[in-house]
């Protein structure tokens, strides 16, 4: 008996060894790889270190103050806001739209599901390129504007102030419709049928019908949606590759603003404060955006 | 039975284990035989690294006729994009792993001094090409020792280059040498008028505007800075660093051109969406008239390999104002070469630096570049028959040469300059330009370091 029960205590020890080493591992990869460098950006951003010189200065709270006060890094936020509204409110616009259509009159779901969700597969740097091919002045669109006589539509999509913002939010919408499709879709088919009928019946249909009962009943899924749209906040390489921020700054986000002052200006102190401040931005809207959106969630 | 199943278990136990341990332990063995294996072969060589943001093939035939000359040297090469060159050389400082022979533009000398890294080369032999160049010689001496040596450098800039087929399709005068810029401009408006497109930059990036604004206008730059420097030449960052001008007292001329041929539709509308590769396939697919960017044009792929039934390449000097009765001129290093003196290879990199700037091995290299610049002359070289008339018209301004020590900029002052003059594509005006680019340097004058010499 005793014999049993000492095995049974070193068969114990064995699956807590090996349940510890299971969880160690991975542990200590994610803190190298994950919670080491925030920790080390944090502490960097209270240094004036220009990212390649063995000695710098503490600065205190220097770089923080200048985060909201230097022009090129506000001009930067209001870009970065003004791209991720347009994104949000054209996606959820556009992605809700296709799913009513594809769901209430469309049989092949599965077809449109692949159809929207195909671009998806495609890295965002390849997508981005594709598109600067067709945006370019002698891109592909001009080339068809022309082609069937519009030449005075013909213009440079991507280098002029007036359409390079608008230019970045189609093609951002488009590359990530998908996705949201593929949500939205998701909600509509799980509402119970019966509770559609029960609503036809008492005369709620067409606009009254989605307000009042479709809506509701998806919200959980416009929650995910505004979500998803929050992290449009950081996007870089979509503008990167298209625009460079360009012209005039008229396109420069955030994310990119942070890298110039990194790597081209070696601020990486200021680079490393801005990231934290725009991180906490970021955390707080997502917060508010998902308690604002969960209050009007159903439950069925 | 029932007693075999718990006695057995333990014994099959251990004999996997001695399976598995054996297993382990001959896995160990050969790896590390063929370690040693692989430490023998290092021993009879050495592999050295080099960086470099040449990334066409250009130093292809080069580096390989090293390593058959040297067989005991294997280079391994690692050419990175030339636009995040800087980027990549801090990060590898950074990380302490920079490459055994580094090749910079001067500006990132200052830097690479600064920290430490770069080998004292005064005694090398390397250095004997600087025996024919005084003035470079002091150029590059930092208190009394050389760290680098010039691999590709130019004196003047404002290569212009032109579609000679373009030219005589629209009865142009081929060869074409401007001896103003109004001649230039009735060019201009006559290839305007056939509807071809009359000059193209590269202008999604950055530096190729700042370029254009900075380099092409030098003698009204540089005079202008003379004027406000007592009469003395001065180099731009470091007049701005002492206060001595602003960007937008030296540098209207450059943007006020760049603005009035916008406006008259002679920048081609392509400029705006095409990088510098991008716009140089462009020109050499006979897309446009004129296309100004530097010496490396004539020697790249895309031109020596254009069909010529739509091609055919011509330059010309920028035409240059006076100031005071003075032309000026600028001779900057483009690439430098250097060795890193934490390297543990330096006997090896050292016999690379010195085989590379040999005047022989020299010679070879900038006849196959096709590169024009003031290190032909002192290697020996006549300029490529394609600068004739580029070399004739510069030869004629007699001009005051300055050999540009660049101080530190960060951001690479051609970007920062260009980050402002693509403005002026992209509709803001000349004087709103100048003034984001004072506001510009001010903000980052700090970060300017002039060479202590």
């Amino acid at each position: 008996m005793q014999r049993m029960i000492r095995r049974r205590g070193s068969l114990e020890r064995r699956e807590f060894r090996a349940a510890l080493i299971s969880i160690l591992i991975p542990f200590v990869v994610f803190f190298v790889f994950v919670y080491f460098p925030q920790l080390m950006n944090i502490y960097l951003s209270f240094t004036d270190w220009n990212g390649y010189s063995s000695s710098f200065d503490f600065v205190g709270l220097a770089n923080y103050a200048k985060f909201f006060t230097y022009e090129p890094m506000i001009s930067a936020i209001g870009n970065s806001f003004l791209f991720t509204v347009s994104v949000t409110i054209l996606g959820l616009v556009t992605q809700l739209g296709m799913a009513l259509v594809i769901y209430r009159g469309v049989r092949a779901v599965g077809v449109f599901k692949t159809v929207f969700y195909l671009p998806l597969l495609f890295s965002w740097v390849i997508q981005s390129v594709i598109w600067n091919n067709i945006l370019r002045f002698n891109g592909l669109l001009n080339t068809f504007l022309q082609s069937v006589g519009l030449e005075a539509f013909v213009r440079d999509w991507l280098g002029q102030v007036g359409t390079s913002m608008a230019t970045v939010v189609l093609v951002n919408t488009w590359v990530g419709f998908g996705y949201g499709l593929i949500i939205f879709l998701a909600g509509l088919m799980s509402i119970p049928r019966e509770v559609v009928e029960a609503a036809e019946i008492d005369g709620a249909s067409g606009f009254r019908g989605f307000r009042h009962i479709t809506l509701p009943l998806i919200m959980y899924s416009v929650t995910i949606d505004l979500f998803l749209g929050i992290r449009t906040l950081s996007t870089f390489d979509l503008i990167f590759i298209m625009t460079r921020g360009g012209p005039r700054g008229s396109t420069r986000t955030v994310a990119l603003a942070i890298y110039e002052e990194a790597f081209r200006f070696d601020r990486v102190g200021f680079a490393a404060a801005s990231a934290i401040l725009f991180t906490c931005m970021v955390g707080v809207l997502a917060f508010l955006q998902v308690r604002a959106t969960r209050r009007l969630e159903v439950d069925y | 039975m029932t007693g075999t199943g718990p006695a057995a278990t333990p014994i099959r136990r251990i004999r996997v284990k001695k399976l598995f341990l054996s297993l382990v332990l001959c896995v160990f063995a050969g790896a590390l035989l063929f370690a040693a294996g692989t430490e023998e072969g290092q021993d009879q060589g050495v592999t050295l690294t080099y960086l470099t943001w040449y990334t066409q093939n250009e130093e292809d035939g080069l580096l390989n006729r090293f390593m058959e000359e040297h067989p005991d040297i294997t280079l391994q090469v690692e050419a990175v994009d030339g636009a995040k060159y800087g980027e990549i050389l801090k990060l590898r400082m950074t990380a302490g792993d920079l490459p055994d022979v580094i090749t910079a533009k001067q500006n990132f000398v200052e830097m690479l001094l600064r920290e430490g890294w770069l080998l004292d080369i005064t005694d090398e032999p390397a250095t004997d090409l600087l025996d024919r160049a005084p003035a470079v010689r002091d150029a590059l001496t930092y208190q009394g020792k050389i760290y680098s040596v010039p691999h590709e450098a130019a004196l003047g800039y404002g290569h212009t280059y032109y579609n000679k087929v373009i030219f005589r399709e629209l009865g142009l005068p081929v060869p074409f040498a401007p001896a103003s810029m109004e001649e230039l401009e009735a060019v201009l408006e006559t290839i305007a008028e056939a509807g071809v497109e009359p000059v193209l930059l590269g202008a999604k990036d950055h530096w190729v505007t700042g370029y254009f604004t900075l380099r092409y206008f030098e003698s009204a730059m540089y005079g202008t800075l003379a004027q406000m420097n007592g009469g003395n030449p001065i180099e731009p960052n470091e007049a701005y660093y002492n206060g001595i001008a602003k960007p937008s007292d030296a540098m209207r001329a450059g943007f006020e051109t760049l603005k009035r041929w916008q406006d008259n539709g002679w920048v081609s509308p392509n400029s705006l969406s095409m990088t510098w590769p991008e716009s140089h396939a462009h020109f050499a697919a006979g897309n446009a008239a004129i296309f100004p960017q530097g010496f490396w044009v004539p020697g790249m792929d895309l031109t020596t390999q254009a069909d010529a039934e739509v091609f055919e390449l011509g330059a010309f000097y920028m035409p240059q104002e006076s100031v005071d009765g003075n032309y000026y001129a600028s001779g900057i290093t483009d690439k430098m070469l250097m060795v890193n003196g934490k390297s543990g290879n330096l006997e090896a990199a050292k016999t690379l630096l010195n085989w590379m700037a040999s005047e022989e091995n020299l010679a070879d290299y900038l006849n196959s570049r096709k590169a024009g610049g003031f290190i032909l002359p002192v290697a020996g070289i006549e300029p490529q028959p394609v600068f004739a008339e580029w070399n004739e018209y510069l030869t004629s301004l007699e001009p005051v040469t300055l050999l540009t020590v660049f101080p530190f900029v960060p951001g690479d002052e051609h970007t920062n300059y260009g980050q402002f003059s693509q403005a002026v594509l992209a509709g803001a005006t000349v004087d709103e330009a100048l003034s984001d680019l004072d506001e510009f340097y001010a903000e980052h004058k700090g970060e300017i370091a002039v060479p202590e010499r």
